[in-house]
C-alpha cells in the first residue's frame, strides 16, 4: 500500500515538474535518453570593429569617421536554440546585459556603476541535442519594457540602462554606444530604445553544435560596431535616441541584420 | 500507525503549487482586496502582475508619504500630490522638488488611477504606475533619489522589513517599492460627490446645476466622459497655434514626443473633472488660474491648428460658444463633482 502511494507520488511529481518545463514540445528520443543530461553553452558575443577587436579608448575609422568609445552596452534577451528537428529550446529568464564600459555616472551623478567588460554568458540546462541555429533579441520585449517593476534575469533599474529620465519615457535603453567623434571633437550618445527598436536576430551555425552532458560547449559570435553604425553619419546625429526616430530605426535595423556573425567552430 | 502516516498528497499539492512560479515576487498573507467599482463606472482593467492586497496598499501609502524616498529626505510623493487638493499641488509649476527649480509641467491629480490604462504623465510617456514612479524618484528636479541607497535606507527600518514581508513575502527590493506605490494609488477611488449621489440615488440637483449638467452633456462630455470624467485619451484642445519650441527634450510638443506622430502635436491627456474645484490652476502647464478663465478660453481663445480636436472645430468656429450665464451654470455643475470624502 505504502509503496503504491510512494510510486503515485513519484509519478505525480514527475508529471508536475514536466508540466513546468518550457520545453514541452522537445521530443526526447531513446538515443538522447541514454546519451545524456542537459548541457551548458558558453556564449561569447565578441565586440569587434570590422576585422579589428574592439577596445575602449581606441580610435577607429567607421564610415570615414574617426570614432573613439568609452561605453558599449546592450541587452540580449529571449535566447532560443533550435535543434536539427526544428524544435526550439528557450532559455528561461534570459535577459543579459552585455557591456564594455568605463565607470558610469548614474542618475546624473547620484552614484557610480563600475567599469566592466562582459562578453560571455553561460547558458545552462540545455537539453542534450544537436543544435543548428541560435535566435535572440536585442532589447527588451514590450511586456517587460513597459513595466519596470517586473523582474527577470538581469533586468535592473539600477545599472543606467533604463530611460527613467530619458524623455521621461520610462522603459529600458536597449543599446548604448558613447564616446567621441575625434574628427570634430563631438560627444556621441548613440542609443536605441522604445518597443519600436526591439529586434530579433537569427543566426545559423556553420555546423551543428552538440550540447549535453558534462562538457561545456562554446559558441562565439562577433558583434560588429561598424555594422551597428552602418549608414549613420554622426556629424548629423551625434545624439541618437527617441527624438531621432529615423537614425534610431537605422541602428535597430543594423542590430538585426548587420551586426552579428557566427565565428566558425574551427576558428575559435 | 494510521496517525503517523505522512500526508503525501500535501507534498504533491505543494510541488504543484510552487513548481511553476515564474515571478519571484510572492503575495503576502492577505491577498484579498476588492477595489470598489462604482455602479456608473466602467470595468477597470486588471493588473495580474501586481494584484492589490491590503498589505500592499498599506505599504504603498506609507511609502507615498515618506520623505526618505527623496535624495534629500525632505520630499515625499505626497509633497506634490496632496490629499487635501485631490492629490494635486496648487501651484502653476511646482518648485517643491529637491532642486527648487520649477518643473516643466503642472502636477497632475491622482483620482481613480485604477482606471488610467492609457498611459501616464500629460503625454502618456509611461505605460503604468509601476514604471512611472521611477521618473519622479530619479529626476534631479523632483526627488533625485539614488535607488540603491533608497533600498539600503528602507532595509534599516524594521517596520519596512515587516511591511514588505507582509505585502510581498520577500525582502525589500526596488521593484516592490514601485508595486506598492502603484497599489496604493489604484486604491484611491473618488465617487462620493453630489453628482454621484444624483446618479445613483436620484439626489436632486439645483436648477442652475441642472442647467450646467445639460450644457456639460452638450459641450464637454465627449472628452470628459462620465463617470470618470475623462476618456483617458489625448487631445489638442487649442491652447497653442504653433509648436516650435523643441527645448527640454521636446516637452512642449505634447504627445508627439512619445509617439513621433505629427498628428499628436500639442495633444495632452484629458484630465478628470472630478474634484476640479480644488485642483486649480488648470491645464498641463497650469496656465489658467480658475474655472472661469478655462471657460473663457473655450469660448473665445481656442487656437486653430492642424491637430486641433474636431470637437472644438464646429459651426465654422474654433471653440465652444458659451454665454456668461452658461459659464456660471457649468461652474455650478462642476462643483457637484467635488467629493468631500476624498478631499481631506
Amino acid at each position: 500500500m505504502k509503496n503504491y502511494k510512494l510510486a503515485l507520488i513519484y509519478v505525480l511529481t514527475v508529471l508536475t515538474l514536466a508540466a513546468c518545463n518550457s520545453d514541452d514540445d522537445h521530443t526526447i528520443t531513446g538515443e538522447e535518453l541514454t546519451a545524456t543530461l542537459p548541457g551548458t553553452l558558453n556564449l561569447t558575443l565578441d565586440a569587434v570593429v570590422g576585422q579589428e577587436d574592439f577596445e575602449l579608448h581606441t580610435t577607429y575609422d567607421i564610415e570615414g569617421q574617426q570614432l573613439n568609445f568609452n561605453q558599449f552596452r546592450y541587452w540580449i534577451s529571449h535566447v532560443i536554440l533550435t535543434d536539427t528537428d526544428g524544435e526550439e529550446f528557450s532559455i528561461e529568464d534570459s535577459y543579459y546585459l552585455m557591456e564594455e564600459t568605463e565607470a558610469i555616472s548614474i542618475q546624473d551623478g547620484a552614484y557610480e556603476y563600475p567599469a566592466n567588460k562582459r562578453e560571455t554568458i553561460t547558458l545552462t540546462g540545455i537539453p542534450a541535442g544537436s543544435y543548428t541555429s541560435i535566435k535572440f533579441a536585442v532589447g527588451i520585449d514590450p511586456a517587460y519594457n513597459d513595466n519596470l517593476s517586473l523582474q527577470a534575469g538581469e533586468l535592473s533599474q539600477l545599472n543606467g540602462m533604463t530611460n527613467i529620465s530619458w524623455m521621461w519615457h520610462t522603459s529600458y535603453i536597449f543599446a548604448s554606444l558613447k564616446g567621441t567623434d575625434t574628427g570634430n571633437d563631438t560627444q556621441l550618445q548613440l542609443e536605441t530604445g522604445l518597443n519600436s527598436s526591439y529586434r530579433t536576430v537569427v543566426l545559423t551555425l556553420d555546423k551543428d553544435l552538440e550540447i549535453g552532458g558534462d562538457t561545456d560547449r562554446n559558441l562565439t559570435i562577433t558583434t560588429d560596431i561598424a555594422g551597428i553604425l552602418n549608414g549613420i553619419k554622426v556629424t548629423e546625429t551625434p545624439v541618437i535616441g527617441a527624438s531621432t526616430p529615423e537614425a534610431m530605426t537605422t541602428m535597430a535595423d543594423n542590430f538585426e541584420s548587420n551586426t552579428f556573425t557566427v565565428v566558425p567552430a574551427d576558428e575559435e | 500507525m494510521k496517525n503517523k502516516r505522512f500526508p503525501y498528497y500535501l507534498l504533491y499539492i505543494f510541488l504543484a503549487c510552487t513548481g511553476c512560479t515564474t515571478d519571484d515576487d510572492g503575495i503576502g498573507e492577505d491577498p484579498e482586496y476588492t477595489l470598489r467599482i462604482p455602479s456608473h463606472f466602467p470595468v477597470p482593467p486588471e493588473y495580474p502582475d501586481n494584484p492589490m492586497t491590503t498589505a500592499g496598499i498599506e505599504l504603498g501609502e506609507k511609502l507615498f508619504f515618506d520623505t526618505r524616498l527623496s535624495g534629500t529626505n525632505t520630499v515625499s510623493c505626497g509633497t506634490c500630490h496632496q490629499p487635501r487638493l485631490a492629490f494635486s499641488e496648487g501651484s502653476r509649476l511646482s518648485v517643491k522638488g529637491v532642486s527648487g527649480k520649477p518643473l516643466l509641467r503642472h502636477v497632475p491629480t491622482l483620482i481613480n488611477m485604477a482606471w488610467a490604462d492609457n498611459g501616464l504623465f500629460w503625454d502618456g510617456g509611461s505605460t503604468n504606475l509601476e514604471s512611472q514612479a521611477f521618473a519622479p524618484l530619479a529626476h534631479e528636479d523632483e526627488m533625485f533619489q539614488n535607488l540603491d541607497e533608497l533600498i539600503t535606507e528602507l532595509r534599516e527600518d524594521p517596520e519596512y522589513v515587516s511591511y514588505f514581508r507582509r505585502a510581498f513575502d520577500s525582502d525589500i527590493r526596488i521593484n516592490q517599492v514601485m508595486k506598492a506605490l502603484a497599489q496604493y494609488q489604484r486604491s484611491l477611488v473618488s465617487a462620493d460627490s453630489k453628482y454621484d449621489s444624483h446618479i445613483e440615488n436620484g439626489t436632486p440637483l439645483t436648477a442652475i446645476e441642472k442647467q450646467g449638467h445639460q450644457l456639460f452633456k452638450n459641450h464637454c462630455a465627449t472628452c470628459h466622459t462620465p463617470g470618470l470624467f475623462t476618456d483617458n485619451d489625448y487631445h489638442n484642445n487649442g491652447l497653442d497655434a504653433t509648436f516650435g519650441d523643441t527645448s527640454h527634450d521636446e516637452i512642449y510638443l505634447g504627445r508627439y514626443r512619445v509617439t513621433r506622430n505629427r498628428e499628436d502635436l500639442g495633444k495632452y491627456k484629458t484630465p478628470t473633472l472630478r474634484n476640479i474645484t480644488v485642483t486649480a490652476p488648470y491645464m498641463h502647464d497650469g496656465r489658467f488660474a480658475d474655472l472661469r478663465s478655462v471657460l473663457d478660453f473655450y469660448d473665445r481663445d481656442v487656437q486653430d491648428s492642424e491637430t486641433l480636436d474636431p470637437a472644438l472645430k464646429q459651426n465654422n468656429r474654433s471653440g465652444i460658444a458659451l454665454s456668461e450665464e452658461d459659464k456660471s451654470a457649468l461652474i455650478a455643475f462642476l462643483h457637484t463633482l467635488t467629493d468631500k470624502t476624498y478631499v481631506r
